[in-house]
């Protein structure tokens, strides 16, 4: 039996790195509010350190890995290596987390 | 087997329910002529060869851009799908689950009647790229070719122009005025030939925001290609050939 042909890894890199895109932009303006010392009821205060640096983490290292992933494609590294590197990406990713959040 | 099939009379939607009785190897193209034959004689869809080489049969099945003759209904049934709908500027999730097999018209193209699209857009921006040699620059005598030079083009020129990626691909849903993979893909097969030499000409064509510059490049149209054709490939490639144009160009 063929195993899924369709909808791989591509798209859905495409669609995190917007979703990630727009939650970085949205995290950068509460940043600058923070920093001018005006209050939001989003403010980071009432969460844990350990859990804000994993929200940024996971956030962060999606967006910059995948970004890497679309220069080498725009470089022409062909359509079976950009999979490859999507999941050694993702490896990368996961492995940055464990190590980034003791 | 059930099959729930989409249907279009050129005024309202709806879905049809039919019952298969289900052979070994049959594939969904004998289906719908056991639907045709047996239950109903209206239901319209494109088809020819019945073996993966003309490219008529490109549907829409269980929310994945595949041809109808090429695709077992033993396969599918049953199948679960996570998929991410192509219409619309807006990337949504859809998940399909269940026995039924859903077929529907290729997406990005309008609708004929039932299962038949209108496949005009889609040769229009085909014939846009002249995806052809120029008569002008035709060779008198024989030209021949290397075994390395072949293979630079072979992959691309397997395309049979079946419009599958054209209705897989998220830009072609958003922005009917893009050339579409196929057409690019066609493109770069000639550039990449030895004995073609309108090159620049070739490259003007492609390098608009409605040529190379508007892929998203997410790889959907290689992955529902029948013939394994790259068209991703080519569109980065031909970005990278009028970066180095546009270079020699200004730096002399």
């Amino acid at each position: 039996m063929e195993k899924e042909r369709a909808y791989g890894t591509g798209m859905w890199a495409w669609l995190l790195q917007r979703v990630t895109g727009l939650l970085l932009v949205f995290y950068l303006l509460l940043h600058i509010l923070w920093a001018h010392g005006i209050k939001t009821p989003f403010s980071f205060m009432f969460i844990e350190f350990k859990t804000a640096v994993l929200i940024m983490l996971l956030l962060v290292l999606p967006h910059a890995l995948n970004g890497f992933r679309v220069f080498a494609i725009d470089l022409g590294i062909g359509e079976k290596t950009q999979k490859l590197l999507f999941w050694a990406l993702v490896l990368t990713g996961v492995l940055v987390i464990i190590w980034g959040v003791p | 087997m059930k099959f729930k099939i989409k249907r279009f009379d050129g005024e309202k939607t709806w879905f049809d329910n039919f019952e298969i009785k289900h052979k070994p190897h049959m594939s969904v193209l004998e289906a719908l002529f056991q639907i045709q034959d047996e239950q109903d004689t209206s239901l319209a869809f494109r088809y020819s060869c019945r073996g993966a080489v003309c490219g008529s049969c490109a549907m829409f099945i269980n929310k994945k851009q595949r041809l109808a003759c090429r695709t077992q209904v033993s396969e599918i049934a049953g199948e679960k799908v996570l998929a991410i709908l192509p219409y619309g500027p807006v990337a949504k999730p859809v998940i399909k689950t269940g026995d039924d097999i859903i077929v529907e018209p290729l997406p990005n193209l309008p609708v004929i009647k039932d299962l038949i699209v209108d496949m005009d857009p889609f040769f229009r921006h085909y014939e846009a790229v002249k995806p052809g040699f120029e008569p002008e620059h035709q060779e008198s005598k024989e030209a021949s070719m290397s075994q390395d030079d072949v293979k630079k083009v072979d992959r691309y020129a397997a395309c049979i122009l079946c419009a599958l990626c054209y209705g897989a691909c998220p830009v072609s849903a958003r922005d009917r005025d893009y050339l579409g993979p196929a057409a690019l893909a066609n493109a770069w097969r000639f550039y990449g030939d030895t004995r073609y030499h309108a090159k620049e000409e070739m490259l003007k064509r492609v390098n608009s925001k409605t040529g190379v510059w508007a892929c998203d490049e997410v790889y959907r149209c290689v992955e529902v290609c029948p013939k394994q054709v790259p068209p991703t490939n080519a569109i980065t490639g031909f970005m990278r050939k009028i970066i180095l144009h546009e270079m020699k160009h200004i730096f002399g």
